[in-house]
């Protein structure tokens, strides 16, 4: 039997001491080193049941490219300062079968941030962090 | 059964090609005529009696690669293995090496198939 979906409400965010009031929230992982990240060079020469060949490619990411992101969308008045550092520690909700630890304590760091003040509107601000790779 | 286009070797005036990624050979075009002949279909040729175009890897500068030198060279050009055996003669038309920031280079040439 499948597993009963969640929905993601009781989720909170937390930014150091702060706990956002957030709307959505998307994760990402992206590994620097995985194949796709590398130059495919198979060739016609490569014969049936050979692996797809690849190198590296010649220049690097940023050191401080982990590939893991976090964005989020919040409600509230004030913004987040872009390069900004700190923890970061996301709790799911599950629906009342309790909560499960996202991340805990990771470090981070803020990649771009906006707030938005709209008429007949809460004022709405969205983030996207970058976090270490724990 | 469809065969796979894998073990591929191409080669141009005797040298291996290195890693060759895309090639497409269209026979056909000119029609061979009679040349210093009074008999007719004596000693045909043609100068555009088809195209090769040809898409590759390898280093800039080696042998294995169609270099700038090759251009207007005649010679036989030939694909053999992975079920295909084909030969022919013809012309390096064109030659296009391309590069770019955190790529490798790529290499594009075009023959014209040489009937004599």
């Amino acid at each position: 039997m499948s597993a009963t979906p969640h929905d993601g409400v009781g989720t909170s965010l937390v930014l150091g001491n702060t706990n956002y009031t957030i709307t959505n929230v998307v994760i990402t992982y992206n590994d620097p080193t995985a194949d796709q990240e590398k130059i495919d060079v198979s060739h016609l020469g490569l014969t049936t049941g050979n692996s797809i060949k690849t190198i590296d490619r010649p220049l690097q990411g940023s050191s401080t490219d982990t590939g893991r992101t976090v964005q989020f969308n919040y409600l509230g008045r004030s913004i987040i300062a872009d390069a900004s550092t700190g923890t970061c520690t996301i709790t799911v909700g599950s629906g009342g079968t309790g909560v499960t630890s996202l991340l805990s304590g990771v470090a981070y760091t803020v990649n771009s941030s906006t707030l938005t003040l709209a008429v007949n509107d809460a004022i709405r601000g969205q983030a996207t962090i970058r976090i270490a790779r724990v | 059964m469809a065969g796979y286009c894998t073990g591929v070797t191409v080669s141009w005036r005797g040298t291996a090609i290195g890693e060759v990624t895309e090639f497409r050979v269209a026979a056909g075009g000119s029609l061979p005529l009679a040349r210093g002949s009074n008999v007719a279909g004596s000693a045909p040729w043609a100068l555009d009696a088809g195209t090769v175009e040809l898409a590759s890897l390898h280093t800039a500068g080696t042998t294995s690669t169609i270099s700038l030198s090759q251009y207007g060279t005649k010679g036989l050009l030939s694909f053999v293995g992975g079920g295909l055996n084909l030969t022919t003669k013809a012309i390096c038309q064109t030659l296009d090496v391309s590069a770019k920031v955190n790529d490798v280079y790529r290499f594009k040439s075009t023959f014209k198939i040489v009937q004599e």
